[in-house]
């Protein structure tokens, strides 16, 4: 009898027909275990999960409604004669979008007998089983954790920059997946000039648009938050001579400093950062609504793809874009239910209810086989697309 | 638009009527003692890349094609759906018409099966589909846009192809374990990336399947040559056919 017992061990626990679903759920759900790369986590802060599981007919779809109401403007009244009769005018305009809830499967993980063997043995040699889970969650659940992330902010990304969500990344199928139909007068050119021009008042013509919309297409006050993937604030937004004289200004101000355009010339430009525009130019720039910087990119099979739409900025309301909606899958209620008596099924859930991960054991010839396998069904559904602005600001207005 | 999630208000009355009848259930998975191997799933599954443009249904034991890019990726399924002809005349074809028949629509590109799959036939494009009875057989009859240079004969059977005649379907790999019911109207041409109204449908055929020939949906001989079972009237096969499956 070997000192450690394999058998006993949580690796092997996770296939556990009684204690797997257990011991799966409290690996992948460990942070400290398995640290997912927050800069793929950025659909949380867009979109947060749903409580609520749409459930998948049994017509095969799990589709959902999303409805926004145009407010009503008032009027100035109209002068009347006595017994004079009034205007009516058109009242309660709503827009609404449908669509369904795709799903997708992570890079599967599969061990067979002689495989697992040899952990076994290693196992029982060492004894050591924490560098065995820490090998196992770095170099199997951490990158299946972050393709969920990555393919949430992806599709978040899609929605938020372009109003739609489809699919063509992965190996798998490819489909279109909703369109949620950004009113055609929230697609906006930069303004005067276009934001690359160095000459042009960037910050001016932000505020311009902001002003233009709350005043006279919407006629409807709300904090807003500008969104712009990275490279548009570091190339665009940070290069830019208004931004940058903003925040020398706003610096020596800080500073106590006198401010003139000596003072400011000798100010080094290294002060211009992300965190220097967040604390001298939002605050002090009135009617600029907070810059959020997007991390867009994410790893499509060792290509680096980026969904977030060249010149595009994006004004929203500010808080959540929409929300996550999750349906059920039909993979755990079919093996539940009909599985055979030779294979084993365990269903293990984690973030938030949006990855099941799938624990399988399969015959093989007279072996048996290990299979892990990673199933998504969930979209991140946008809420507020009559009141998203998109800005191509490489043109100027004609 | 997708009719599960039209709404709107009629004030008026609308009178609805239908009726159908479930033909009961025909089992036609062969039956036999033993160790099966045929319910295995393909990865990922794939989008129906020709639904039916209307309500339909494809029925268990049905032949598809799992198409995928010589990595075995980007799978894309395509039914194969058949037509039985009963008799022709003119422009106008009459299909055999039954509770497990495939339904044809109006524009369908339909052609007689050539000899081998995914070859070449003449097109034939339907412009009317009338329910109708020829003799005492329940038909579809078809009108055709243009008379084909050689009538269907009855018994043929008819596939659909593209606009010259190319057969849509160009291998056997799939089987449907169960009957899939499309419900909804379909996006007009599934491939479209930029067309996001309508649905679209996503399913995972088995990979292999024996079945009771007479109670599959009518099989051009081009399908037929893929049988691997040696037993009369029993069709079969797996797409993994390394060994121990067939």
């Amino acid at each position: 009898m070997a000192k450690y017992d394999f058998n006993n061990s949580v690796i092997n626990k996770m296939w556990d027909s009684i204690e797997g679903r257990r011991f799966t759920s409290i690996l992948i759900n460990d942070p400290e275990l398995v640290f997912p790369d927050p800069q793929f986590e950025y659909w949380r802060t867009a979109f947060p999960v749903s409580g609520e599981i749409l459930p998948t007919t049994v017509k095969g779809d799990a589709s959902f409604t999303v409805e926004a109401r145009y407010p009503t403007h008032s009027t100035l009244m109209d002068m009347r004669a006595p017994l004079g009769d009034t205007r009516t005018a058109q009242e309660g305009q709503i827009e609404r979008y449908s669509g369904s809830i795709a799903q997708f499967s992570g890079i599967g993980f599969i061990e067979n007998a002689r495989e697992r063997d040899d952990r076994r043995k290693r196992f029982e040699k060492y004894g050591d089983e924490a560098a065995i889970i820490q090998g196992f969650a770095e170099n199997v659940l951490k990158p299946r954790i972050d393709a969920v992330n990555q393919t949430l902010t992806n599709m978040a990304i899609q929605a938020e920059t372009t109003g739609k969500v489809k699919w063509d990344y992965g190996v798998g199928a490819v489909s279109t997946i909703y369109d949620s139909r950004i009113p055609e007068k929230n697609k906006v050119k930069g303004g005067v000039k276009a934001w690359t021009d160095p000459d042009c008042k960037l910050l001016d013509q932000m505020v311009e648009i902001e002003k233009r919309f709350k005043e006279e297409v919407w006629g409807a006050d709300f904090a807003m938050q500008w969104k712009v993937d990275y490279d548009t604030f570091h190339n665009v937004i940070l290069k830019n001579a208004q931004v940058i004289d903003t925040i020398k200004t706003y610096w020596l101000a800080a500073q106590g400093q006198l401010i003139s355009a000596e003072q400011k010339a000798a100010v080094a430009s290294s002060i211009v950062t992300e965190q220097a525009f967040n604390t001298y130019v939002v605050p002090n720039f009135e009617g600029l609504s907070p810059v959020k910087v997007v991390s867009s990119k994410q790893w499509d099979n060792g290509k680096i793809v980026n969904p977030w739409p060249d010149g595009i900025a994006v004004l929203q309301p500010a808080g959540y874009s929409g929300e996550t909606l999750r349906t059920d899958l039909l993979d755990e209620y079919i093996l539940t239910e009909y599985g055979n008596n030779i294979n084993s099924y365990v269903f293990a859930s984690a973030m938030n209810g949006l990855l099941t991960v799938q624990n399988s054991v399969i015959v093989n010839g007279n072996l048996k086989e290990w299979h892990q396998d990673y199933f998504m069904q969930a979209v991140p559904v946008l809420k507020d697309w009559v009141w998203r602005v998109l800005v191509s600001y490489k043109e100027a207005d004609a | 638009m997708v009719e599960y999630t039209s709404n709107g208000v009629f004030r008026g009355r609308a009178l609805i009527s239908a009726s159908s009848s479930t033909g009961g259930v025909r089992d036609v998975f062969y039956k036999y003692k033993g160790i099966k191997n045929d319910l295995v799933e393909f990865p990922f599954g794939g989008k129906v890349m020709n639904p039916f443009p209307g309500v339909a249904k494809m029925y268990a034991g049905d032949l598809a094609e799992y198409r995928v890019n010589e990595r075995a990726e980007k799978p894309e399924i395509y039914l194969l759906k058949t037509y039985e002809v009963y008799s022709s005349e003119g422009t106008t074809v009459n299909i055999i018409r039954s509770g497990f028949h495939h339904i044809p629509f109006v524009g369908d590109v339909l052609t007689v099966a050539p000899e081998t799959i995914g070859g070449t036939g003449a097109a034939m494009t339907v412009v009317a589909v009338t329910k109708t009875k020829v003799d005492t057989q329940d038909v579809w009859a078809l009108t055709l846009s243009a008379e084909p240079t050689t009538a269907p004969a009855k018994g043929d059977i008819l596939v659909e192809c593209d606009e010259d005649g190319k057969m849509l379907v160009k291998n056997i790999n799939a089987v449907l374990p169960c009957d899939f019911d499309f419900c909804f109207s379909p996006a007009a041409d599934p491939a479209d990336m930029e067309d996001y109204e309508n649905a679209r449908y996503l399913l995972t055929p088995s990979m292999g399947g024996v079945m009771y020939k007479h109670k599959m949906s009518p099989m051009p001989a081009c399908v037929e040559k893929f049988n691997k079972v040696n037993i009369n009237g029993v069709f079969g096969f797996h797409a993994i056919t390394m060994g121990s499956e067939y």
